[in-house]
Protein backbone atom coordinates (compact mmCIF):
# COMPACT_ATOMS: atom_id res chain seq x y z
CA UNK A 1 0.00 0.00 0.00
CA UNK A 2 2.51 2.75 0.97
CA UNK A 3 5.22 2.49 -1.44
CA UNK A 4 2.90 2.18 -4.75
CA UNK A 5 2.73 6.01 -4.64
CA UNK A 6 7.10 6.12 -4.85
CA UNK A 7 6.86 3.33 -7.63
CA UNK A 8 4.63 4.83 -9.94
CA UNK A 9 6.08 7.69 -9.58
CA UNK A 10 9.48 6.40 -10.39
CA UNK A 11 7.83 4.98 -13.30
CA UNK A 12 5.69 7.88 -14.03
CA UNK A 13 8.93 9.91 -14.38
CA UNK A 14 11.21 7.40 -16.40
CA UNK A 15 7.99 7.54 -18.97
CA UNK A 16 7.93 10.88 -18.77
CA UNK A 17 11.66 11.50 -19.71
CA UNK A 18 12.31 8.83 -22.03
CA UNK A 19 9.58 7.77 -24.49
CA UNK A 20 9.55 4.67 -25.75
CA UNK A 21 12.32 3.62 -23.13
CA UNK A 22 12.27 0.00 -22.28
CA UNK A 23 11.40 -0.22 -18.14
CA UNK A 24 14.05 -0.24 -15.89
CA UNK A 25 15.80 -3.35 -15.23
CA UNK A 26 14.85 -5.74 -12.82
CA UNK A 27 16.73 -5.13 -9.56
CA UNK A 28 17.87 -8.31 -7.38
CA UNK A 29 16.06 -9.63 -4.28
CA UNK A 30 13.76 -7.47 -2.90
CA UNK A 31 12.06 -5.08 -4.38
CA UNK A 32 13.13 -1.25 -4.22
CA UNK A 33 11.58 0.96 -1.73
CA UNK A 34 12.01 4.34 -0.87
CA UNK A 35 11.17 4.50 2.65
CA UNK A 36 13.23 1.36 3.52
CA UNK A 37 16.42 2.91 1.57
CA UNK A 38 15.66 6.11 3.30
CA UNK A 39 16.59 4.38 6.53
CA UNK A 40 19.99 2.99 5.38
CA UNK A 41 21.11 6.53 5.38
CA UNK A 42 20.78 7.77 8.89
CA UNK A 43 23.62 10.02 10.26
CA UNK A 44 25.65 8.12 13.46
CA UNK A 45 25.01 9.94 16.70
CA UNK A 46 28.67 10.33 18.01
CA UNK A 47 31.93 10.22 16.16
CA UNK A 48 34.08 6.71 17.19
CA UNK A 49 37.61 7.61 18.80
CA UNK A 50 39.92 4.93 19.40
CA UNK A 51 40.45 3.53 22.95
CA UNK A 52 44.30 4.48 23.15
CA UNK A 53 43.66 7.99 21.35
CA UNK A 54 40.30 9.16 23.26
CA UNK A 55 39.40 12.76 22.23
CA UNK A 56 40.25 15.85 24.51
CA UNK A 57 39.96 19.10 23.72
CA UNK A 58 43.49 19.27 24.55
CA UNK A 59 44.67 16.98 21.62
CA UNK A 60 42.27 18.49 18.66
CA UNK A 61 43.34 22.16 19.62
CA UNK A 62 47.01 20.56 19.50
CA UNK A 63 46.22 18.39 16.36
CA UNK A 64 44.77 21.62 14.38
CA UNK A 65 47.85 23.53 15.39
CA UNK A 66 50.26 21.31 13.86
CA UNK A 67 47.95 20.53 11.12
CA UNK A 68 47.84 23.88 10.02
CA UNK A 69 51.65 24.71 10.72
CA UNK A 70 54.00 24.68 7.81
CA UNK A 71 57.31 24.34 10.28
CA UNK A 72 56.66 20.42 10.00
CA UNK A 73 58.32 20.54 6.51
CA UNK A 74 61.69 21.10 5.49
CA UNK A 75 61.32 24.12 3.64
CA UNK A 76 58.88 25.42 6.32
CA UNK A 77 56.58 26.34 3.20
CA UNK A 78 53.45 23.80 3.09
CA UNK A 79 51.75 22.07 6.14
CA UNK A 80 48.70 19.41 5.82
CA UNK A 81 46.47 22.33 4.98
CA UNK A 82 48.35 23.05 2.16
CA UNK A 83 46.98 20.06 0.24
CA UNK A 84 43.64 19.94 2.64
CA UNK A 85 42.26 22.87 2.73
CA UNK A 86 39.12 23.64 4.50
CA UNK A 87 37.84 25.91 1.73
CA UNK A 88 38.12 23.39 -1.06
CA UNK A 89 36.42 20.45 1.31
CA UNK A 90 39.62 19.50 2.98
CA UNK A 91 40.93 18.94 -0.49
CA UNK A 92 42.82 21.40 -2.95
CA UNK A 93 41.77 22.84 -6.59
CA UNK A 94 44.31 20.82 -8.18
CA UNK A 95 43.98 17.84 -9.73
CA UNK A 96 46.89 16.30 -8.31
CA UNK A 97 48.87 18.47 -5.88
CA UNK A 98 52.01 19.77 -5.92
CA UNK A 99 54.36 18.39 -3.23
CA UNK A 100 57.40 19.89 -1.43
CA UNK A 101 59.49 21.92 -4.02
CA UNK A 102 57.07 22.21 -6.89
CA UNK A 103 56.76 18.80 -7.63
CA UNK A 104 53.61 17.63 -8.85
CA UNK A 105 52.20 14.32 -7.10
CA UNK A 106 50.68 10.94 -8.92
CA UNK A 107 47.17 11.10 -6.92
CA UNK A 108 44.66 13.90 -5.93
CA UNK A 109 44.19 14.96 -2.62
CA UNK A 110 42.15 12.97 -1.09
CA UNK A 111 39.50 15.10 1.52
CA UNK A 112 39.85 14.31 5.16
CA UNK A 113 36.35 15.19 5.89
CA UNK A 114 34.73 12.01 7.66
CA UNK A 115 38.18 10.02 7.33
CA UNK A 116 36.77 9.10 11.26
CA UNK A 117 34.45 6.09 9.96
CA UNK A 118 37.48 4.92 7.55
CA UNK A 119 39.35 1.97 7.94
CA UNK A 120 41.86 2.02 5.40
CA UNK A 121 43.17 5.51 4.50
CA UNK A 122 45.04 7.07 0.87
CA UNK A 123 43.57 6.11 -2.00
CA UNK A 124 45.38 2.97 -1.61
CA UNK A 125 44.50 2.22 1.97
CA UNK A 126 48.21 1.35 2.87
CA UNK A 127 47.75 2.82 6.25
CA UNK A 128 45.19 1.31 8.27
CA UNK A 129 44.64 4.22 11.06
CA UNK A 130 44.39 8.06 10.89
CA UNK A 131 47.41 8.03 13.21
CA UNK A 132 49.51 6.38 11.56
CA UNK A 133 48.53 7.95 8.40
CA UNK A 134 48.95 11.46 9.66
CA UNK A 135 52.88 11.37 9.63
CA UNK A 136 53.11 9.95 6.33
CA UNK A 137 53.05 12.82 3.99
CA UNK A 138 55.43 14.95 7.15
CA UNK A 139 58.01 12.44 6.14
CA UNK A 140 57.47 11.68 2.11
CA UNK A 141 60.43 13.41 0.31
CA UNK A 142 58.36 14.67 -2.30
CA UNK A 143 55.57 16.15 -0.03
CA UNK A 144 56.68 17.54 3.58
CA UNK A 145 60.09 15.54 3.79
CA UNK A 146 60.97 15.84 7.34
CA UNK A 147 62.14 13.18 9.15
CA UNK A 148 60.72 12.09 12.05
CA UNK A 149 63.68 13.02 14.16
CA UNK A 150 63.62 16.32 12.92
CA UNK A 151 60.06 16.78 13.55
CA UNK A 152 59.92 15.32 16.98
CA UNK A 153 63.85 17.99 18.14
CA UNK A 154 62.18 20.57 16.38
CA UNK A 155 58.77 20.26 18.86
CA UNK A 156 60.20 19.36 22.01
CA UNK A 157 62.95 22.46 22.06
CA UNK A 158 59.63 24.43 21.48
CA UNK A 159 58.37 25.55 24.36
CA UNK A 160 54.69 26.33 23.81
CA UNK A 161 54.45 23.29 21.24
CA UNK A 162 55.94 21.29 24.69
CA UNK A 163 53.47 22.17 26.99
CA UNK A 164 50.80 21.55 25.00
CA UNK A 165 51.78 18.09 24.72
CA UNK A 166 52.59 17.72 28.16
CA UNK A 167 48.30 18.62 27.95
CA UNK A 168 47.77 16.39 25.87
CA UNK A 169 49.13 12.83 26.07
CA UNK A 170 51.04 13.77 29.73
CA UNK A 171 52.44 10.45 30.06
CA UNK A 172 53.68 9.78 26.79
CA UNK A 173 56.69 11.11 25.20
CA UNK A 174 56.93 13.73 22.09
CA UNK A 175 57.29 11.22 19.15
CA UNK A 176 56.00 10.19 15.84
CA UNK A 177 53.06 8.36 17.82
CA UNK A 178 51.55 11.47 19.67
CA UNK A 179 52.03 13.73 16.27
CA UNK A 180 49.98 11.26 14.45
CA UNK A 181 47.74 10.93 17.45
CA UNK A 182 47.07 14.70 18.01
CA UNK A 183 46.26 15.05 14.21
CA UNK A 184 44.22 12.69 14.16
CA UNK A 185 42.35 13.89 16.62
CA UNK A 186 41.49 17.05 15.28
CA UNK A 187 40.73 15.34 12.11
CA UNK A 188 38.42 13.13 13.63
CA UNK A 189 36.38 16.22 13.96
CA UNK A 190 36.21 17.36 10.67
CA UNK A 191 32.71 15.47 9.54
CA UNK A 192 30.22 17.08 6.91
CA UNK A 193 27.67 19.27 8.31
CA UNK A 194 24.11 18.56 8.17
CA UNK A 195 22.37 18.57 4.80
CA UNK A 196 19.39 19.17 2.77
CA UNK A 197 19.92 15.19 2.39
CA UNK A 198 19.74 14.52 6.12
CA UNK A 199 16.78 16.73 6.58
CA UNK A 200 14.64 14.72 4.37
CA UNK A 201 16.14 11.68 5.72
CA UNK A 202 14.88 12.83 8.94
CA UNK A 203 11.33 13.40 7.52
CA UNK A 204 11.06 16.78 6.27
CA UNK A 205 9.58 16.05 2.63
CA UNK A 206 10.21 20.02 2.00
CA UNK A 207 14.09 19.55 2.62
CA UNK A 208 14.89 18.20 -0.78
CA UNK A 209 13.30 18.57 -4.32
CA UNK A 210 11.38 16.09 -6.41
CA UNK A 211 14.31 15.37 -8.94
CA UNK A 212 16.53 14.95 -6.25
CA UNK A 213 14.11 12.27 -4.52
CA UNK A 214 13.88 10.82 -8.08
CA UNK A 215 17.84 10.90 -8.34
CA UNK A 216 17.41 8.89 -4.93
CA UNK A 217 15.66 6.84 -6.04
CA UNK A 218 18.48 6.43 -9.28
CA UNK A 219 21.03 6.04 -6.99
CA UNK A 220 19.69 3.00 -5.34
CA UNK A 221 17.97 1.65 -8.69
CA UNK A 222 18.93 1.62 -12.56
CA UNK A 223 22.48 3.46 -11.56
CA UNK A 224 23.26 1.12 -8.68
CA UNK A 225 25.80 3.88 -7.00
CA UNK A 226 24.41 2.55 -3.92
CA UNK A 227 26.99 -0.88 -4.61
CA UNK A 228 30.09 1.14 -3.73
CA UNK A 229 28.70 4.73 -2.17
CA UNK A 230 26.85 3.01 0.55
CA UNK A 231 25.17 4.11 4.11
CA UNK A 232 25.57 7.49 5.34
CA UNK A 233 28.83 8.39 4.06
CA UNK A 234 28.62 7.56 0.93
CA UNK A 235 31.67 4.68 0.52
CA UNK A 236 32.04 1.31 1.06
CA UNK A 237 36.01 2.16 2.24
CA UNK A 238 36.59 -0.58 -0.19
CA UNK A 239 38.65 -0.19 -3.61
CA UNK A 240 37.91 -0.63 -7.32
CA UNK A 241 38.74 -0.60 -10.36
CA UNK A 242 37.06 1.91 -12.74
CA UNK A 243 38.46 1.52 -15.91
CA UNK A 244 40.54 4.47 -16.41
CA UNK A 245 43.95 4.18 -18.65
CA UNK A 246 46.69 4.62 -16.55
CA UNK A 247 49.67 3.36 -15.07
CA UNK A 248 48.83 3.98 -11.47
CA UNK A 249 48.12 0.35 -10.17
CA UNK A 250 46.64 1.91 -7.22
CA UNK A 251 45.56 -0.68 -4.50
CA UNK A 252 47.53 -3.93 -6.67
CA UNK A 253 50.92 -2.13 -5.66
CA UNK A 254 50.49 -3.15 -2.36
CA UNK A 255 48.55 -6.84 -3.21
CA UNK A 256 50.14 -8.11 -6.47
CA UNK A 257 48.92 -11.12 -6.60
CA UNK A 258 45.14 -10.01 -6.00
CA UNK A 259 43.26 -9.71 -9.00
CA UNK A 260 40.21 -7.51 -8.22
CA UNK A 261 43.28 -4.90 -6.16
CA UNK A 262 44.65 -4.03 -9.93
CA UNK A 263 44.06 -0.24 -10.66
CA UNK A 264 41.55 -0.21 -7.40
CA UNK A 265 41.27 3.16 -5.68
CA UNK A 266 39.50 3.80 -2.51
CA UNK A 267 35.73 4.79 -3.11
CA UNK A 268 35.31 8.36 -1.99
CA UNK A 269 32.78 9.98 0.63
CA UNK A 270 30.32 11.63 -1.36
CA UNK A 271 29.49 14.09 1.21
CA UNK A 272 30.19 17.53 0.27
CA UNK A 273 30.80 16.15 -3.19
CA UNK A 274 29.74 18.95 -5.05
CA UNK A 275 32.43 21.30 -3.48
CA UNK A 276 35.25 18.90 -4.58
CA UNK A 277 35.75 18.95 -7.97
CA UNK A 278 38.24 17.48 -10.00
CA UNK A 279 36.91 14.37 -9.17
CA UNK A 280 38.63 10.81 -8.90
CA UNK A 281 42.28 9.79 -7.74
CA UNK A 282 43.72 11.59 -10.33
CA UNK A 283 41.52 14.17 -10.62
CA UNK A 284 40.99 13.64 -14.11
CA UNK A 285 37.01 14.48 -14.42
CA UNK A 286 36.26 17.85 -13.88
CA UNK A 287 32.18 18.26 -13.55
CA UNK A 288 29.83 15.67 -11.52
CA UNK A 289 28.13 15.56 -14.99
CA UNK A 290 31.29 13.91 -16.39
CA UNK A 291 31.95 11.75 -13.44
CA UNK A 292 27.70 10.28 -14.14
CA UNK A 293 29.20 10.29 -17.79
CA UNK A 294 32.13 7.89 -17.62
CA UNK A 295 30.10 5.29 -15.26
CA UNK A 296 27.01 5.52 -17.57
CA UNK A 297 28.82 4.90 -20.70
CA UNK A 298 32.95 4.73 -20.33
CA UNK A 299 35.16 4.79 -21.58
CA UNK A 300 36.48 1.61 -19.36
CA UNK A 301 39.59 0.00 -20.22
CA UNK A 302 38.48 -3.81 -20.46
CA UNK A 303 40.92 -5.58 -18.17
CA UNK A 304 40.31 -8.23 -15.91
CA UNK A 305 40.57 -5.80 -12.74
CA UNK A 306 37.44 -4.06 -13.60
CA UNK A 307 34.64 -3.75 -11.61
CA UNK A 308 31.70 -6.11 -12.68
CA UNK A 309 29.29 -3.18 -11.67
CA UNK A 310 31.03 -0.95 -14.52
CA UNK A 311 28.31 -2.15 -17.15
CA UNK A 312 26.39 0.55 -19.27
CA UNK A 313 23.59 2.57 -17.18
CA UNK A 314 21.76 3.64 -20.35
CA UNK A 315 20.81 6.77 -18.24
CA UNK A 316 18.48 9.65 -19.91
CA UNK A 317 19.75 12.94 -19.92
CA UNK A 318 16.70 13.82 -17.05
CA UNK A 319 17.99 11.08 -15.16
CA UNK A 320 21.90 12.14 -14.98
CA UNK A 321 20.23 15.36 -13.87
CA UNK A 322 17.89 14.14 -11.55
CA UNK A 323 21.29 12.11 -9.82
CA UNK A 324 23.38 15.92 -9.85
CA UNK A 325 20.57 17.07 -8.29
CA UNK A 326 20.50 14.39 -5.80
CA UNK A 327 24.30 14.48 -5.31
CA UNK A 328 23.75 18.30 -4.38
CA UNK A 329 21.79 17.46 -1.53
CA UNK A 330 24.55 15.88 0.20
CA UNK A 331 26.27 19.60 0.50
CA UNK A 332 26.35 20.41 4.41
CA UNK A 333 26.45 23.16 6.70
CA UNK A 334 29.98 22.83 7.58
CA UNK A 335 30.55 23.97 11.33
CA UNK A 336 32.65 27.07 9.91
CA UNK A 337 36.79 26.80 10.39
CA UNK A 338 38.85 28.91 12.27
CA UNK A 339 42.57 29.17 11.69
CA UNK A 340 44.61 28.29 14.66
CA UNK A 341 47.04 30.72 16.47
CA UNK A 342 50.50 29.18 16.17
CA UNK A 343 52.76 29.50 18.96
CA UNK A 344 56.12 31.66 17.51
CA UNK B 1 26.74 63.53 -4.55
CA UNK B 2 25.05 61.90 -7.71
CA UNK B 3 28.39 60.01 -8.10
CA UNK B 4 29.07 58.73 -4.55
CA UNK B 5 25.51 57.57 -4.90
CA UNK B 6 25.95 56.03 -8.19
CA UNK B 7 29.13 54.32 -6.85
CA UNK B 8 27.03 52.90 -3.43
CA UNK B 9 24.53 51.37 -5.86
CA UNK B 10 26.91 49.62 -8.02
CA UNK B 11 29.10 48.44 -5.31
CA UNK B 12 25.72 47.41 -3.76
CA UNK B 13 24.78 45.26 -6.89
CA UNK B 14 28.03 43.87 -7.59
CA UNK B 15 27.83 42.54 -4.08
CA UNK B 16 24.70 41.51 -4.60
CA UNK B 17 26.33 39.56 -7.76
CA UNK B 18 29.55 38.14 -6.36
CA UNK B 19 29.15 38.20 -2.40
CA UNK B 20 28.83 34.28 -2.73
CA UNK B 21 25.32 33.54 -3.87
CA UNK B 22 25.27 30.34 -1.61
CA UNK B 23 25.24 32.07 1.67
CA UNK B 24 22.25 34.61 -0.06
CA UNK B 25 20.09 31.60 -1.04
CA UNK B 26 21.04 30.14 2.22
CA UNK B 27 19.79 32.84 4.15
CA UNK B 28 16.48 32.94 2.16
CA UNK B 29 15.92 29.38 3.06
CA UNK B 30 16.47 30.14 6.66
CA UNK B 31 14.00 32.90 6.16
CA UNK B 32 11.40 30.78 4.66
CA UNK B 33 11.85 27.80 7.54
CA UNK B 34 12.70 28.58 11.37
CA UNK B 35 15.91 27.17 12.65
CA UNK B 36 15.00 23.46 13.00
CA UNK B 37 16.11 21.98 16.04
CA UNK B 38 19.41 20.59 16.95
CA UNK B 39 20.35 17.20 16.19
CA UNK B 40 22.77 15.55 18.64
CA UNK B 41 25.34 15.29 15.70
CA UNK B 42 25.20 18.85 15.36
CA UNK B 43 25.55 19.87 18.76
CA UNK B 44 28.54 17.54 18.94
CA UNK B 45 30.48 19.93 16.09
CA UNK B 46 29.19 22.53 17.73
CA UNK B 47 31.17 21.57 20.65
CA UNK B 48 34.38 20.17 19.38
CA UNK B 49 34.66 23.23 17.28
CA UNK B 50 33.64 25.73 19.27
CA UNK B 51 33.06 27.19 22.86
CA UNK B 52 30.25 25.31 25.14
CA UNK B 53 28.94 28.91 26.03
CA UNK B 54 28.27 28.71 21.73
CA UNK B 55 27.07 25.44 21.72
CA UNK B 56 24.68 26.54 24.89
CA UNK B 57 23.48 29.52 23.33
CA UNK B 58 22.64 27.67 20.06
CA UNK B 59 20.46 24.90 22.17
CA UNK B 60 18.62 27.67 23.42
CA UNK B 61 17.65 28.90 20.34
CA UNK B 62 17.01 26.34 18.43
CA UNK B 63 16.26 23.36 20.99
CA UNK B 64 16.73 20.16 20.26
CA UNK B 65 15.69 17.04 17.93
CA UNK B 66 16.74 13.98 20.34
CA UNK B 67 16.56 12.22 23.16
CA UNK B 68 20.09 12.24 25.52
CA UNK B 69 20.52 8.25 25.15
CA UNK B 70 23.63 6.62 27.26
CA UNK B 71 25.37 6.39 23.58
CA UNK B 72 25.07 10.66 22.84
CA UNK B 73 25.73 11.72 26.70
CA UNK B 74 29.16 9.43 26.63
CA UNK B 75 29.98 11.53 23.43
CA UNK B 76 28.46 14.49 24.45
CA UNK B 77 30.82 14.58 27.40
CA UNK B 78 33.79 13.51 25.48
CA UNK B 79 33.41 16.52 23.64
CA UNK B 80 32.94 18.86 26.54
CA UNK B 81 29.40 19.43 27.43
CA UNK B 82 29.33 19.58 31.54
CA UNK B 83 25.91 18.90 33.97
CA UNK B 84 24.40 22.03 33.20
CA UNK B 85 24.53 21.41 29.37
CA UNK B 86 23.41 18.25 29.40
CA UNK B 87 20.12 19.34 31.89
CA UNK B 88 19.71 22.67 29.23
CA UNK B 89 19.43 20.04 26.45
CA UNK B 90 16.82 17.88 28.52
CA UNK B 91 14.91 21.12 29.42
CA UNK B 92 14.71 22.54 25.42
CA UNK B 93 14.09 18.75 24.37
CA UNK B 94 10.92 19.10 26.46
CA UNK B 95 10.22 22.63 25.34
CA UNK B 96 10.92 21.68 21.26
CA UNK B 97 7.39 21.50 19.82
CA UNK B 98 8.56 18.73 16.72
CA UNK B 99 7.07 20.02 13.52
CA UNK B 100 3.99 17.62 12.77
CA UNK B 101 5.69 16.76 9.56
CA UNK B 102 8.49 15.08 11.48
CA UNK B 103 6.86 12.95 13.45
CA UNK B 104 6.42 9.24 12.14
CA UNK B 105 3.22 8.80 9.92
CA UNK B 106 1.87 6.49 7.65
CA UNK B 107 -1.63 5.76 5.48
CA UNK B 108 -3.15 2.22 5.92
CA UNK B 109 -6.04 1.50 4.32
CA UNK B 110 -9.73 1.27 5.89
CA UNK B 111 -9.90 -2.36 5.65
CA UNK B 112 -6.71 -3.20 7.01
CA UNK B 113 -6.87 -0.46 10.20
CA UNK B 114 -10.31 -1.78 10.66
CA UNK B 115 -8.98 -4.82 12.33
CA UNK B 116 -7.08 -2.72 14.75
CA UNK B 117 -9.98 -1.53 16.11
CA UNK B 118 -9.54 -2.76 20.12
CA UNK B 119 -12.91 -0.27 21.37
CA UNK B 120 -15.27 1.94 19.74
CA UNK B 121 -19.45 3.01 20.73
CA UNK B 122 -21.25 2.47 18.41
CA UNK B 123 -23.01 5.24 16.19
CA UNK B 124 -26.62 6.40 17.21
CA UNK B 125 -28.78 6.51 14.22
CA UNK B 126 -29.89 10.41 14.32
CA UNK B 127 -33.58 11.19 14.95
CA UNK B 128 -33.66 13.82 12.70
CA UNK B 129 -33.00 11.55 9.78
CA UNK B 130 -36.23 10.87 8.89
CA UNK B 131 -35.50 7.02 8.39
CA UNK B 132 -33.38 7.52 5.58
CA UNK B 133 -30.52 5.94 4.80
CA UNK B 134 -26.81 7.73 4.92
CA UNK B 135 -22.54 7.00 4.22
CA UNK B 136 -20.10 9.30 5.95
CA UNK B 137 -16.75 9.09 4.93
CA UNK B 138 -14.35 10.52 7.68
CA UNK B 139 -10.45 10.73 7.09
CA UNK B 140 -8.38 9.95 10.64
CA UNK B 141 -5.27 10.33 12.16
CA UNK B 142 -4.71 7.79 14.84
CA UNK B 143 -2.08 8.44 17.34
CA UNK B 144 1.06 7.13 17.95
CA UNK B 145 -1.09 5.68 21.54
CA UNK B 146 -3.47 4.35 19.00
CA UNK B 147 -6.18 6.93 19.91
CA UNK B 148 -8.17 9.41 17.40
CA UNK B 149 -6.69 12.64 17.29
CA UNK B 150 -8.63 14.29 14.21
CA UNK B 151 -11.28 13.01 12.35
CA UNK B 152 -11.97 15.09 8.95
CA UNK B 153 -15.13 14.58 7.25
CA UNK B 154 -14.67 13.25 3.52
CA UNK B 155 -18.42 13.18 2.57
CA UNK B 156 -21.81 12.55 4.35
CA UNK B 157 -24.89 15.03 4.47
CA UNK B 158 -25.18 16.43 7.66
CA UNK B 159 -27.14 14.52 10.49
CA UNK B 160 -25.22 11.39 9.90
CA UNK B 161 -21.76 13.36 9.66
CA UNK B 162 -22.18 14.84 13.22
CA UNK B 163 -23.27 11.33 14.76
CA UNK B 164 -20.41 9.45 12.54
CA UNK B 165 -17.77 12.50 13.60
CA UNK B 166 -19.13 12.08 17.75
CA UNK B 167 -18.70 7.94 16.93
CA UNK B 168 -15.07 7.75 15.55
CA UNK B 169 -13.62 10.20 18.37
CA UNK B 170 -14.03 7.62 20.89
CA UNK B 171 -12.32 4.71 18.72
CA UNK B 172 -9.29 3.07 19.94
CA UNK B 173 -6.77 0.92 18.13
CA UNK B 174 -3.85 -1.10 18.08
CA UNK B 175 -0.82 1.28 17.73
CA UNK B 176 0.70 0.38 14.58
CA UNK B 177 4.62 -0.26 15.24
CA UNK B 178 7.15 0.03 12.13
CA UNK B 179 10.81 -0.34 13.17
CA UNK B 180 10.39 -0.98 16.88
CA UNK B 181 8.63 2.95 17.22
CA UNK B 182 4.83 3.36 17.16
CA UNK B 183 3.89 5.78 14.54
CA UNK B 184 0.76 7.63 13.58
CA UNK B 185 -1.60 6.44 11.04
CA UNK B 186 -3.54 8.03 8.77
CA UNK B 187 -6.67 6.01 7.27
CA UNK B 188 -10.76 6.69 6.57
CA UNK B 189 -13.50 4.80 8.42
CA UNK B 190 -16.85 4.93 6.42
CA UNK B 191 -19.94 4.49 8.38
CA UNK B 192 -23.41 3.40 7.40
CA UNK B 193 -26.68 4.26 9.08
CA UNK B 194 -29.84 2.25 8.74
CA UNK B 195 -33.04 3.18 9.68
CA UNK B 196 -34.20 0.42 12.77
CA UNK B 197 -37.50 -0.38 11.24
Amino acid sequence: MKQKPVLLSIALAIAATAPGAPPPPAKEGAPYNRESARKEFRRPDTIPFPDDNRYTRARAELGKMLFFDARLSANGGISCASCHRPQFSWTDSAATSVGAPGMPLGRRSPTILNTAWSEALFWDGRSSSLEEQAIGPIQADMEMNMPLDKVTAMLKSHPTYAKLFEQAYPKEPISGVTIGKAIATFERTVVSGVAPFDEWILGDETAISEPAKIGFDLFNGKAHCVKCHSGWNFTDDSFHDLGFEEQDRGRGKLLPQIQAAQFAFKTSTLRNIAQRAPYFHDGSLRTLEEVIDHYNEGPWLKRPSLAEEMRKLELTDTEKRQLVEFLKTLTGADEPVSLPVLPN
Amino acid sequence: MRAICLTVVVLASLHAQTGATAPLSARAAARQKPARPLTSFELLLKLYHGTPAAAAAAVKVRGVDFQVTPAIEAGLVEAGADKSMLALVALRRQETDRPASVAPSIRIGAAAQARKLLRKQEAVYPPDARQERGTVTIEVVVGQDGRVKSPRLLTGAAPFAAAALQAVQSYVYKPTILDDQAVEVTTTVTLEFEPKN
